[in-house]
């Protein structure tokens, strides 16, 4: 991880030194062929010069010699007499000599040396190059050398007239002047250059033969091939690097010099050949020292240019980082304090431009995030609904008030209000009723807290909790009573005026607990105790707690099962007395609990009631006996299903909706339900409990009165209600067995209810000379141990099958 | 020393040529006479035959001043040797071509108001001769005694080239052949031998700007007497250039 700082830095520099890389290397590669090119157009302007230089020197050369050609007393040397050849030698040597000339010939017209000043023995023999012998001066246009004697010369012929006006020449006079290395050195400082005449022989070998350069130099000039006549070429000889071009010294078209074809054809091809002649190359050279060393300068110049720009660059490129990751770090460091959860960070927000923008940005962030925390504080802590603060920040004030008090060794005092029936209302009239008796409630009880100091807490549904903190138990008894006067007061919506009653379960510490959490589930307790004896108002009772504790477990546990699908259902059948048949099944209840193993629907049945759970556990019941009396009924056996309903059931307006719509799921057809209710629980609330039992009856379904014998209610009563069936209790059906006592009252029941139209089921068959009793007492149906166990549906369908769908003959006594 | 006294003739030389020396063209004029009475009294007991030259140069042009002899190829008595003159007149020889007969006796005179030099280095005759100028008084004494000084015999056949040694530009040739009968071709190129004994010659034409081979410029004939040959010679080579310019003031 790099700073923005570093990264601003290098990326600057990066690109610097990409431009000036680029511009150094242009002005370098521009310099460099320009001092390349320089050198090159010395080299070929000293060229010229040195063209120049030695045509001029062959016109001088022949002018000496046309001159020569007039004397006279050379002619005379020549001419007078012709034997005399020693004088001629001295004669002509002479005037060689006078011409600055290091080598002087005659040649006759057939090509044949009459005199040679440099080599006396040639007389006689063939000059090499006849081509020379012409009067069209070709030493006039172009450079020419010669090999002659293993030396190379310039050379030019004069053509001898004799008289001079003679039409047709009758000797050559040649002169030569030798390039020697004193020559290729005044040559070469008249053009600026180093010279070498370097000869080409006629295999292609090359020999240095003079040059103004001296030792290994020169040497090494000799191995250059003909590639330097075609361009310049850089060289190295020696320590000196130089370009170099070559100038082949070979006459116009390059021919005169080293033929042998003679233009004048025969007479010099007569003539004996000595050698095959070699020809003479120039080569011309300029040291690039000099200007290489002022290119070596300027390149200096330009890097240390480069450098101290690169320096200022990286200055002004740090300060210029700066300036931005200074702000940058500040924001950075703010927002590191604002996660902390600090938002009293000062920013730079008089910073202009965009980091400026980016702080009054970032500060209407913090602003944002400050808002919207305590919005979500308040979420966490209060009540949806009612705005109340919720069950975590009662615990919290809770646990406030409890080490407020340790301090002052006061009390503090936690109650739990919990409205009675207040489901009733949210079923009978919905929850949009229900929520706006809760807020006028909850209104209500805050205006009453603030009142007297106290903090209240809707912990959820109609729970509410108040703390009262550092009270007396007297001021304790006194407010609460004072906020049950405040809950029972009448509440009214646009509809319908409502009265309600709550229970007050009240903890204190420190004598009942000595944190939040057990005081409220202490206050729970007490509450619970209060709703189930009526009470009202109950303060917590450690005796009760251990019962109460199990309880609410179980009906916790119950809860969860029921969600879970974890009950199941037995079936104990109902037999026709008169054929032996089952014509009905009673689904009753069993709950195998994990780690209590089966639980007695006598223990969570009556618990179910208290807490309205039963009513979760009846709907539940009702659908899967309705599930399985359809399978039954698919598989053909159609057997009818009784299920018991509790006093809770009776009082719910919605359960003949609800049974409709589950017989309807289960296609199951209403005569074959048997809805049996208990004597209480239909007295309890009569009226209600008659229009629902008598929707039920409407639709189809049979109603059953179950425990027959046990209230007090009359034959009278129950004709009001619509009711077909009636099921003697068992208690009477056992004594039946005992003594005869019981046998009138039964007898008498049967016949009663016959008269009003009812069926009756005998309960608590144990025996086959009960059930032969109570057929021969008329009792329709029978149903106990005799006929059967309550078994769960595979082990009845398979009994079904067995007995061919008799469980039982009944035996008549 | 030299130079300078060679520039002062040459001044002299321009503001003296007006007058004309008389008695030298009628010295040539009598010596002309001699020779002619002399060859009619050798040349009288035979026929004789005509030789006519038509010379004509590659481009079409004639070419005067050729000589054009026949040498007899038979065994025969030649005439004795007319003499003849080569004089200097205007910085140049006159003639320019002179054909002599072997043995002949040239004398060499000097018309200009200037010195001349002549010299030959041909093998057929190496001669050197210093010729005064001609300063116009006691000219026939002078000119007697340079007749017998300044005058040489060619005995040898050949071209003898004679130049100037002062002039450089002064070129003119003597022809010397074994035979009395040679002519110049005038302007038109035409040379006329009128009395050639009939016999059997070699017909040569010669000038020394001619480069033609040697088999052109030369035929064997048979001459009948009082008949005509008609030699009608075109050249094919070019001719050599003519050097023998006086270069004019500007040059110098």
């Amino acid at each position: 991880m790099r700073s923005l700082q570093s990264r601003i830095l290098v990326v600057f520099l990066a690109l610097l030194l990409a431009v000036l890389g680029v511009t150094i290397f242009t002005v370098w590669r521009a310099t460099y062929r320009q001092t390349v090119a320089r050198i090159r157009d010395e080299l070929l302007h000293g060229r010229e010069v040195f063209r120049d230089k030695l045509v001029s020197r062959q016109r001088s050369l022949w002018q000496v010699a046309e001159t020569l050609t007039k004397d006279d007393a050379l002619r005379q040397a020549i001419f007078t007499d012709p034997g005399d050849e020693e004088s001629l030698f001295v004669a002509l040597n002479n005037h060689r000599l006078r011409a600055g000339a290091e080598l002087a010939l005659l040649v006759d017209l057939d090509g044949r040396t009459l005199v040679d000043t440099l080599q006396p023995a040639n007389r006689g023999r063939a000059f090499p190059y006849p081509r020379l012998l012409v009067p069209e001066r070709p030493f006039e246009r172009e450079p020419l050398a010669v090999m002659l004697d293993g030396r190379a010369y310039q050379l030019v012929a004069a053509p001898y007239y004799v008289p001079v006006s003679a039409p047709r020449p009758t000797l050559w006079l040649l002169l030569g002047r030798v390039l020697d290395d004193a020559a290729a050195r005044e040559l070469g400082s008249l053009a600026g250059l180093e010279v070498a005449f370097v000869e080409v022989q006629n295999g292609g070998a090359r020999r240095v033969v003079s040059s103004s350069l001296s030792g290994s130099a020169r040497q090494q000039l000799g191995a250059l091939g003909d590639a330097l006549l075609q361009k310049s070429h850089g060289l190295r000889l020696g320590e000196q690097d130089y370009l170099a071009v070559a100038m082949p010294l070979r006459g116009p078209g390059g021919a005169i010099a080293g033929s042998l074809v003679d233009a004048r054809g025969g007479a010099a091809a007569a003539v004996p050949r000595t050698a095959v002649p070699s020809t003479v190359d120039s080569v011309l050279m300029r040291s690039t020292a000099t200007a290489v060393l002022d290119f070596r300068t300027l390149s200096g110049q330009v890097f240390w240019i480069a450098l101290g720009s690169v320096l200022l660059a990286a200055l002004g490129t740090a300060l210029i980082a700066r300036g931005i990751t200074r702000p940058v770090r500040t924001l950075e460091q703010a927002a590191r304090r604002l996660a902390g959860g600090d938002y009293a960070v000062d920013l730079p927000l008089s910073d202009r431009g965009e980091i400026g923008e980016l702080a009054r940005e970032f500060g209407r962030m913090q602003q944002g995030i400050r808002e919207r925390e305590s919005a979500i504080h308040h979420l966490a802590y209060h009540d949806d609904l009612t705005g109340l603060p919720n069950r975590n920040r009662f615990r919290v004030e809770v646990g406030e008030a409890i080490a407020a008090a340790r301090h002052g060794h006061g009390r503090v005092a936690v109650a739990l209000l919990d409205l009675d029936r207040f489901k009733d209302i949210n079923d009978t009239l919905g929850h949009h009723v229900g929520d706006r008796l809760l807020m006028q409630l909850a209104k209500r009880l805050e205006a009453a807290a603030a009142e007297r100091g106290l903090v209240v807490a809707r912990l959820g549904g109609d729970e509410f909790a108040v703390l009262l903190p550092a009270l007396a138990l007297r001021q304790t008894e006194q407010a609460v009573a004072e906020l049950r006067e405040l809950l029972s007061a009448a509440l009214e919506t646009e509809e319908l005026r409502v009265e309600l009653q709550a229970s007050i379960g009240i903890a204190l510490f420190p004598d009942h607990g000595g944190d939040p959490a057990s005081l409220l589930r202490q206050a729970e307790v007490a509450m619970y105790g209060a709703k189930e004896k009526k009470l009202g108002l109950a303060f917590y009772d450690a005796s009760q707690d251990r019962h109460s504790v199990q309880r609410l477990t179980l009906m916790g546990e119950l809860r969860r099962a029921i969600e879970a699908d974890a009950l199941h259902l037995c079936y104990q059948p109902k037999v026709e007395l008169s054929s032996g048949a089952p014509v009905e099944v009673e689904a009753l209840v069993r709950w195998r609990h994990p780690r209590l193993g089966a639980v007695s629907p006598a223990d969570f049945v009556p618990l179910a009631e208290q807490t309205g759970v039963i009513r979760p556990l009846t709907r539940w019941v009702l659908r899967r006996a309705l599930a399985e009396a359809a399978a039954w009924r698919s598989g053909g056996v159609p057997l009818g299903v009784a299920v018991n309903l509790s006093a809770l059931d009776l009082h719910d307006r919605e359960l003949p909706r609800r049974l409709a719509a589950d017989l309807d799921a289960a296609r199951v057809p209403a005569r074959h339900l048997v809805l049996e209710v208990t004597e209480s629980s239909v007295m309890a609330d009569a009226e209600t409990a008659r229009r629902v039992l008598a929707e039920v009856v409407e639709m189809g379904v049979t109603v059953s009165v179950d425990d027959f014998g046990t209230g007090y209610s009359s034959l009278a009563q129950l004709r009001r209600l619509p009711v077909q069936e009636l099921k003697v209790d068992r208690s009477f059906v056992i004594e039946m067995a005992r003594s005869e006592e019981a046998a009138p009252i039964v007898r008498a029941t049967i016949e009663m209810a016959h008269s009003l139209g009812l069926r009756v089921v005998a309960e608590g068959v144990e025996s086959g000379a009960v059930a032969a009793r109570l057929r021969e007492m008329g009792c329709d149906l029978a149903q106990g141990n005799y006929f059967g166990e309550p078994v769960e549906a595979a082990e009845l369908l398979r009994r079904l099958g067995t007995t061919g769908g008799v469980l039982r003959p009944v035996e008549l006594a | 020393m030299n130079g300078t006294h060679w520039r002062v003739n040459r001044f002299q030389y321009v503001v003296s040529d007006g007058p004309r020396p008389i008695i030298a063209t009628l010295r040539v004029a009598a010596l002309a006479a001699a020779l002619l009475a002399s060859s009619l009294l050798v040349a009288r007991p035979l026929p004789a035959a005509r030789v006519e030259l038509q010379l004509q140069q590659p481009n079409g042009r004639p070419l005067a001043g050729a000589v054009l002899y026949a040498l007899p190829l038979d065994a025969r008595r030649l005439p004795p040797p007319a003499a003849a003159v080569m004089d200097q007149r205007d910085r140049r020889f006159v003639p320019q071509i002179l054909p002599v007969q072997t043995g002949a006796a040239v004398s060499f005179s000097n018309t200009d108001s200037i010195s001349h030099h002549v010299y030959s280095f041909s093998p057929a005759k190496r001669f050197e001769l210093y010729l005064s100028k001609n300063e116009g008084r006691a000219g026939g004494r002078r000119g007697d005694r340079g007749r017998e000084q300044d005058s040489r015999v060619f005995d040898r056949p050949g071209v003898v080239a004679l130049g100037c040694n002062i002039h450089d530009w002064m070129l003119a040739y003597i022809l010397v052949i074994d035979t009395p009968w040679f002519a110049k071709a005038d302007a038109q190129g035409r040379a006329v031998l009128a009395d050639v004994p009939a016999g059997r010659y070699r017909l040569v034409v010669w000038h020394p700007r001619i480069t033609d081979a040697e088999s052109l410029l030369q035929r064997e004939v048979q001459l009948a007497a009082g008949g005509v040959e008609t030699w009608r010679l075109a050249l094919r080579a070019p001719l050599l250039p003519q050097r023998d310019q006086e270069p004019g003031f500007k040059d110098y």
